[in-house]
């Protein structure tokens, strides 16, 4: 029976079923420490209201980091890298083409050469 | 007569039939029609069922068309094979249940999609045309019918690409896809031209059983790499996928993703059973490299993309380098046991869960796009409150795509990393950081289009997508939970007779008889 749950990766096996078990572990650690929480919080009363340096907040776009900003370090960081693929990727279907005869060369050159 | 002995040819034939019928029923009426493309699928999903069923029990199949008798593969007086041949093994056989399950789950969802847009029955004849091409390109012997097959695809792709003709956009990506897919036709047409003046013949066995690996050989086999290359779009001829993927309907996309398997699988019958691995190991070496180019590019791409599907589709491109890494390790090792064969079985393992996983995230693309008319990632958010489920869908395909477990993606990506790092650490490491990026380049869309404040208010779902798409992450925790079975039962046969290249020729060579 575990044989068939088992995988056999080549160097070691991966049964998910540990990890399974695993999470169901953690996850009732985590109810119980959760239990021990703030027993004051009401869902749906003015607890919940969006609230920012002490402003009240009326645009919701203006809480949400939008999709371009998420990983800004990240993309500002290796800005050089983006740039370069965004030059890659062009759109400009001669590149397209470009691009495909280029991989079909290489291709060759490896065949002439062994 | 019996439905196992000519299921090879009416896995082909019902498709091809029914792509040019459903125009003409749909004249009488858009019901009759749905029941008939239903029905077809249907019963192309229980013969690929039957076949992989009869070919693990029993072995490689030979269909001839047109035959005295469907086996008889040297009717007397004969040395070579002539009429055209389908040969299913246990790989062929494999890819066809994919691509009949494909086709069934893809029927469903579109079913309510495709009203709304308007020409279902156009929509149906190029979806029927694909199946069929890519049955057809999976179970085929004879190279020149595999072309024919490659070319089926193709025409059938472009259609369902510029499908919302009324879009420019999506009539430019049509048109940069057909310019990859003629390109690769005809390097694939020259090279098989090439094998066809040397050996007089276009059946597959026989060929791979006469064989030199002469200068035209070498030629013949740098082309037809190059073109399926291009079919798959591998890192640098990838550049038609986020146009194809990004601008064609939902259910056409999941049929795409698995006719790029298709365009695999294609590779995979032309390095290992046409010219064998013994002779390409610097193959696989070039192919685990541009398999490694392709994950990093892929990558990288989608970190600074904005549009929801052009982003998931260049993830699609990413997974695309896991198979063709995993592929170029089983060759750079002759597909030899251990770590070559476990990167094959890893490689094949992953086609089977990408196409799964892959498809689940398209469809929850176009349910959202369906939702709110709005791709751009910027203008999404909150959705979660108002589409739970899909969410939840959503979130299933995107952790499967990135490799986390307990998911099905990850026992693939796992077999893979552990055998690539025994041909390079280096290729086994870039793989393992792309996956985790790849984990945050999913994180950031589930956040950027369910989470938050709510941006956009979304338009009802109809239950029947939502209920296409649910069966497919089923079989992601399905498969996920149980990857052994899987592997024992469906990878590793077929990865045996990938690598069985004497016995797919003998079952040709032999006559039949």
């Amino acid at each position: 029976m575990l044989d068939v749950l088992k995988l056999n990766t080549g160097y070691g096996f991966w049964t998910p079923l540990v990890l399974l078990a695993s999470g169901v572990i953690a996850c009732l650690v985590v109810l119980i420490i959760r239990s021990f929480g703030e027993k004051r919080y009401k869902p749906k009363t003015e607890q919940t209201l969006p609230f920012l340096s002490g402003a009240g907040v009326t645009d919701p776009s203006a809480l949400k980091v939008s999709s371009k900003n998420l990983y800004w370090g990240f993309t500002q960081g290796l800005s050089s890298v983006f740039n370069g693929l965004k030059g890659f990727h062009s759109g400009d279907v001669n590149d397209f083409v470009t691009w495909s005869i280029a991989l079909m060369a290489l291709i060759l050159l490896v065949m002439l050469v062994r | 007569m019996s439905i196992v002995e000519h299921s090879p040819a009416l896995l082909v034939g019902i498709p091809l039939l029914a792509a040019f019928a459903t125009p003409l029923i749909s004249k009488a009426s858009g019901k009759l029609r749905d029941i008939f493309v239903f029905l077809c699928l249907a019963f192309i999903f229980a013969l690929a069922v039957v076949l992989i069923s009869d070919v693990i029990q029993n072995g490689t199949r030979v269909y001839v068309m047109g035959g005295k008798l469907p086996s008889l593969t040297l009717p007397s007086g004969k040395t070579f094979p002539i009429r055209i041949i389908l040969e299913p093994d246990a790989m062929s056989a494999l890819m066809v249940l994919l691509t009949a399950l494909i086709g069934l789950i893809g029927f469903l969802y579109s079913l309510q999609f495709i009203r709304a847009e308007g020409a279902p029955d156009k929509f149906y004849t190029l979806f029927m045309l694909l199946i069929a091409g890519m049955l057809g390109l999976e179970m085929t012997g004879d190279l020149f019918n595999f072309f024919v097959f490659f070319e089926i695809t193709s025409i059938a792709a472009c259609g369902l690409v510029g499908f919302r003709i009324s879009e420019a956009t999506s009539s430019v990506a049509a048109f940069r896809t057909m310019t990859i897919y003629t390109l690769s036709g005809l390097i694939l047409l020259l090279g098989v031209g090439l094998l066809y003046g040397e050996y007089d013949a276009l059946n597959i066995a026989y060929i791979a059983s006469k064989l030199s690996f002469s200068g035209v050989d070498k030629l013949a086999l740098a082309l037809f790499i190059g073109a399926l290359l291009m079919k798959i779009g591998s890192v640098p001829a990838h550049m038609w996928v986020p146009d194809a993927y990004g601008e064609s309907p939902a259910p056409a996309t999941i049929a795409l993703v698995i006719n790029t398997q298709a365009g695999l699988y294609g590779l995979l019958r032309v390095c290992f059973t046409l010219f064998g691995v013994s002779r390409a190991a610097h193959i696989g070496w070039l192919l685990a490299i541009i398999g490694t180019i392709s994950i990093l590019v892929g990558v990288l791409a989608s970190i600074y993309q904005n549009d929801l599907k052009r982003l998931i589709a260049y993830t699609a491109v990413s997974q695309t380098g896991y198979m063709l890494m995993a592929l170029g390790a089983g060759m750079a090792a002759k597909g030899e046991l251990g770590f070559g064969r476990t990167a094959l079985e890893g490689g094949v393992f992953h086609i089977f869960n990408d196409v799964i996983s892959m498809g689940l995230v398209f469809l929850c693309a176009g349910m959202i796009y369906r939702a709110t008319g709005i791709r751009d990632l910027n203008k999404l958010g909150g959705l979660a409150g108002k589409m739970r489920w899909i969410a939840v869908l959503f979130l299933i395909g995107g952790l499967a795509v990135a490799g986390l477990p307990p998911f099905n993606g990850f026992a693939s990506k796992l077999m893979i990393y552990e055998s690539v790092y025994k041909l390079n650490p280096i290729f086994s490491a870039l793989a393992l950081l792309c996956s985790i990026i790849l984990l945050g380049v999913y994180v950031r869309l589930f956040y950027s289009i369910f989470l938050g404040s709510k941006l956009v208010e979304p338009q009802r779902i109809p239950k029947g997508m939502i209920l296409a798409s649910s069966l497919l992450a089923l079989l992601i925790i399905g498969i996920g939970l149980l990857p052994g079975m899987v592997v024992k039962s469906l990878v590793s046969p077929a990865v045996g007779a990938l690598m069985d290249k004497a016995g797919y020729i003998g079952k040709v060579i032999a006559g039949g008889m």
